[in-house]
């Protein structure tokens, strides 16, 4: 019975990488192309490369017995790197809106809540003060804008 | 000596004293890598003129090395992985109540090897930087290789999914604009992607956001940290330490070496020096029950990259480790271009780099030696607080290298990207380095065929091209032959 492996998996999606890729080569010009390579060359022999390299992957795999064939997050941990992730993004969006220290407060204070943190005035204390010292120290003292 | 007074500011001495504390912290937290620690501060570097930046990073990446050893011996996790060979001993000797005798003996065997690869380094590096002078593109791209090759072929026991690694870093690496005839690469349209990958925010993707992910689904898992307590006791005496001095120097030349290959770090380092430490030693049996022999082993050899992995990014521009990869972006923010003319046109700098390095290595025994105690009560922090923290700090950092928001995008979403890698055994070291070598092997190859009128032979017909053409080739097949050979031995020995 064979079953597919973790790495077949992996090797079919770096193969649907490589299609991705390839529909975008074919649009370079060639015609600036100096002595036989252009844009396109390097992009394409690293994509083909890649082909055979997880084509041989996949070959590997179907042929191992031992192979691994879970791909292991637990329940609760995939909400909480859904969750994670979201945040990071809602984060980003606001940023330029809001500004530094008071999305980052906001950030922190969800991301303390999220890493299962209960204690409430260092909840507090920990999202306060953390963005505000390091607003502190790029704007003042290292002279780095922030958003 | 002019140079000298100028390097040894008060300021540059604190900030690399502040780098080694910070390294230390970050070494020892498990989970938090001295790769990190650079990664993250480097953003802080910004306004300061590049020996002050230098200070600090370089203390960073001593301490950080030096750290892992910490937790390695007291709790048997090492704080980075290039004390997993530490563990092996060093924890052992803390059952038996010399905790502090390994802890002393771990900063002395980390300060010899440090030292001995400072000496190298600047021994070496000018030798280097002037055979460098004579690199056309032939060479470089032959480098490149090279380097990318060595790091597919060691970074993990699976070379197929070593290579793709290294291959999707060269593939994403091309997004932007094409150096060479100015056409725009896979760039789906999106303006914030005509610029290319930033490398640094691509980085702290990939080894801090990641690690974020990944504490986030153990965190409730117990650590051992709360198990840390403070050590007392007498450091290692001078009668063991003069024993080891063959080991010292053979742990040592072994990190140096290891550290001057690009790419490989000071894992590798570790392990290869204690098995040869086991080799040779009159006590082989001892090995793995306590042996302080062992842990000078795996503590010199790591700590002996650090010099080493200086050579190739200052002379070359191909950083030796991971660590001395985030050093590169350090480098380009300065505006110093890492190669040859580093060591004519910025002496200074350079003297500052070597000068930094002793001094961290100075402070990181003194500390270490004075300090153990204060530490073991930082490490106590919950890893639950910090990890917030340390995103905000990725995030900050990927924003300020450009003052784009787009880049807290990509750290983001490499991030996820190297989690994903990490999940399914893919090893990320490839990926950096693809990133950071393919203008260098693309420009160069491209450069070489334009000169040599698209003859392909004129890499090899140039005698250093070849040599390191030859090896990387080598390299790429050296599993499969030491496997067959493995095999070949295996089977005589049964039959």
């Amino acid at each position: 019975m064979k079953k597919v492996g973790i790495n077949s998996v992996v090797g079919f999606l770096f193969i649907a990488l490589s299609l991705l890729w390839m529909t975008q080569i074919v649009k370079l010009p060639k015609a600036m192309a100096f002595a036989g390579f252009g844009a396109g060359f390097f992009p394409q022999l690293v994509v083909i490369l890649m082909m055979i390299v997880s084509v041989l992957l996949i070959v590997t795999d179907l042929r191992d017995k031992n192979k691994s064939t879970t791909f292991v997050i637990a329940k609760e941990n995939i909400l909480k790197l859904i969750l994670i992730v979201l945040l990071a993004a809602a984060y980003i969006f606001i940023l330029p809106i809001a500004g530094y220290v008071i999305s980052t407060i906001a950030a922190v204070f969800l991301l303390l809540l999220l890493f299962g943190l209960r204690k409430k005035v260092t909840i507090v204390l920990t999202s306060v003060l953390f963005p505000l010292a390091i607003y502190y120290l790029f704007e003042v003292a290292l002279k780095v804008l922030l958003p | 000596m002019f140079e000298l007074v100028d390097v040894l500011s008060l300021s540059n001495i604190l900030f690399n004293l502040a780098g080694v504390v910070i390294g230390i912290i970050f070494g020892a937290i498990p989970g938090l890598t001295a790769t990190m620690g650079v990664a993250l501060f480097l953003p802080f570097t910004f306004g300061m003129d590049p020996v002050a930046s230098f200070a600090l990073l370089l203390g960073i990446y001593v301490g950080g090395i030096y750290g892992g050893s910490i937790t390695a011996i007291l709790i048997k996790t090492p704080g980075t992985p290039s004390s997993a060979a530490t563990v092996l001993d060093g924890y052992p000797l803390a059952e038996q109540g010399k905790a502090m005798e390994s802890l002393s003996m771990a900063t002395i065997a980390s300060f010899i090897g440090g030292i001995l690869s400072c000496v190298a380094l600047i021994l070496l590096s000018p030798q280097l930087a002037k055979i460098a002078l004579s690199f056309g593109p032939a060479e470089y791209f032959a480098v490149g290789l090279f380097g990318l090759s060595i790091v597919a072929a060691l970074s993990s026991g699976n070379l197929l999914k070593g290579l793709l690694s290294a291959l999707f870093g060269l593939l994403i690496a091309t997004v932007g604009m094409d150096p060479v005839t100015g056409a725009m690469r896979f760039t789906f349209g999106n303006i914030n992607l005509t610029g290319g990958i930033d490398f640094v925010s691509a980085l702290i993707g990939m080894f801090a956001v990641s690690e974020v992910f990944s504490k986030l689904e153990t965190i409730n898992a117990d650590t051992g940290m709360s198990g840390l307590k403070g050590v007392k006791g007498k450091i290692v005496g001078a009668k063991i330490l003069a024993s080891n001095t063959v080991n010292f120097l053979r742990s040592s030349i072994i990190g140096t070496i290891i550290g001057i290959i690009p790419a490989t770090g000071s894992g590798v380092a570790s392990w290869l020096a204690y098995n040869e430490a086991k080799r040779a030693s009159k006590h082989p049996e001892q090995f793995g029950k306590g042996a302080f022999e062992g842990v000078a082993a795996s503590e010199a050899a790591n700590n002996a990259v650090t010099g080493g992995a200086l050579v190739p990014l200052l002379t070359l521009g191909i950083p030796g480790d991971v660590v001395t990869a985030v050093m590169l972006g350090a480098l380009m923010i300065q505006g110093l271009t890492p190669g040859p003319l580093l060591f004519t046109e910025n002496r200074g700098v350079v003297t500052g780099i070597y000068v930094m390095l002793i001094l961290a290595n100075i402070f990181m025994l003194l500390v270490g030696l004075l300090g153990i105690n204060a530490f073991v009560k930082i490490l106590k922090v919950p890893t639950n607080i910090l990890m917030p923290i340390v995103l905000m700090l990725c995030f900050v950092g990927a924003y300020a290298i450009n003052n784009r928001i787009s880049d807290i995008g990509l750290a983001l979403l490499m991030g996820i990207v190297g989690y994903l890698f990490n999940k399914v055994d893919i090893p990320v070291p490839p990926m950096l380095l693809g990133i950071i070598l393919q203008p260098i092997i693309e420009a160069n190859f491209r450069r070489a065929m334009t000169i040599s009128h698209g003859d392909i032979s004129t890499f090899v017909t140039r005698p250093i091209s070849l040599v390191f053409i030859l090896i990387s080739v080598g390299s790429f097949f050296w599993p499969i032959i030491s496997g067959y050979i493995k095999r070949r031995k295996n089977g005589s020995a049964v039959a």
